[in-house]
């Protein structure tokens, strides 16, 4: 088996691109954790995922426990939370340090690879909570002396898709059950952005950035506002509790909710004595490239006068709704 | 979901970089991320970053899960898995 990517599918008509599809391939994983006992499930969570793999274990475990009928206490929450911002980190870091400098091919600007490296390395090593706020706190300190990608250009999107409020896991009790919404979600029918963006909106720069239409550079910013919070939560405990949670659904049935770098990522466990019945897991990868979702209405309508341009508008776009797996864009006949 | 499909390193090259075999397919990739890695170690890639150094033991567990996930993918149904 491969991991799977992204098909971005591009009608362009040497105008705009007038028509876009998104098809991904990646497999489907939870089939494999039908018949483990509910024990086992983190650990075999964890050791499945590649990237945000502490946020997935920790989905998992906070699943089973709610399956379990277990109510988890702020402070244990936040304990919880606490492998998941330091990968968050990480994930945001390696997105502005090294994803959009490799993207935008700037000579002047190249990948910071080594400097990404170093703060990744320091982030594994952190062995407590006042370590890990004092170490978060100077990497915010030191972002902002560091040049952010520059992604102006990019012209205003026709259509945008809503963005995804932060519901609690007992808010999203009666959403998850609908057949089709692992592979295709939807929040009261309508598809969402989900992300920094969507977390950081109502700080005032963002608003202003989303009523000029540069919606690129306000999920830019919103990864380094997403940075500075977490910086702060780390220093103030009760905070950094609101990035999960997980509620019991019914008897044996649990849903947990984590925040991670690209989005709310849910899971949702069913279990049969104690082993495990029924599984679900919605990334936040099917939010953003649902099939009518944020990169599709998004890119749909993109002016581009150059195949070249088109092609770039739509890797910006990509790679600014960060999928967890790689994708390739090509064009298709007008 | 980037599955955490593990890879055995089986050569080293200059400037950090790595080739990898990905069942039977050979891929260049960057060390930078990761702390001494040697031939026949496997990492754990994403978009051509080792991200995750895995021991053989460890990484012998994750793939005879991948193995089962093989059959069981082209089963699954597209919504929930029962």
């Amino acid at each position: 088996m491969n991991q799977g990517s992204l098909d971005l599918a591009l009608t362009w008509d040497g105008r705009a691109i007038v028509a876009a599809a998104a098809v991904s391939t990646r497999p489907q994983v939870t089939s494999v954790l039908l018949g483990w006992p509910v024990a086992a499930v983190g650990d075999v969570v964890f050791r499945l995922f590649g990237i945000c793999r502490q946020a997935q274990a920790a989905a998992a475990g906070l699943c089973a426990r709610a399956a379990r009928g277990e109510r988890l206490s702020a402070v244990t929450l936040d304990e919880l939370a606490l492998p998941v911002a330091l990968e968050t980190i990480s994930e945001h870091l390696c997105h502005l340090l090294i994803a959009w400098p490799t993207l935008l091919a700037d000579p002047l600007r190249p990948p910071r690879v080594a400097a990404c490296g170093d703060w990744r390395r320091r982030l594994q090593v952190v062995a407590g909570r006042q370590s890990a706020a004092t170490l978060a706190a100077e990497l915010v300190d030191w972002l902002d002396e560091a040049d952010l990608p520059a992604v102006d250009g990019q012209p205003p999107a026709v259509a945008t898709a809503p963005l995804l409020p932060r519901l609690t896991a007992a808010e999203w009790e009666d959403v998850a059950a609908a057949d089709d919404f692992a592979l295709r979600p939807t929040l009261g029918g309508e598809v969402a952005e989900t992300g920094a963006l969507a977390r950081q909106v109502g700080d005032r720069t963002i608003a202003h950035l989303l009523a000029a239409g540069r919606r690129l550079q306000a999920r830019v910013l919103a990864r380094l506002l997403e940075l500075r919070w977490l910086a702060a939560a780390l220093a103030d405990p009760p905070q950094l509790s609101s990035l999960l949670d997980a509620c019991p659904v019914g008897t044996g049935v649990g849903l947990a909710r984590v925040e991670t770098a690209r989005g709310t990522l849910l899971h949702r466990l069913e279990l049969a004595g104690d082993g495990v019945a029924r599984y679900l897991i919605v990334a936040p990868t099917e939010w953003n490239f649902h099939p009518q979702g944020a990169f599709v209405r998004e890119i749909s309508g993109c002016r581009a006068t150059s195949r070249r341009a088109a092609q770039l508008a739509a890797e910006r776009l990509a790679l600014s709704l960060d999928p967890c797996v790689a994708f390739r864009c090509r064009f298709v006949d007008a | 979901m980037c599955l955490a499909l593990p890879c055995r390193v089986v050569d080293l090259l200059p400037g950090e970089q790595a080739m990898v075999d990905i069942a039977g397919v050979g891929k260049q990739i960057s060390l930078a991320l990761v702390d001494e890695v040697a031939v026949g170690d496997y990492v754990i890639v994403h978009v051509g970053y080792a991200l995750t150094r895995l021991d053989p033991d460890e990484a012998e567990k994750t793939l005879a899960l991948f193995a089962e996930l093989g059959v069981a993918a082209a089963q699954e149904p597209t919504a929930w898995s029962r």
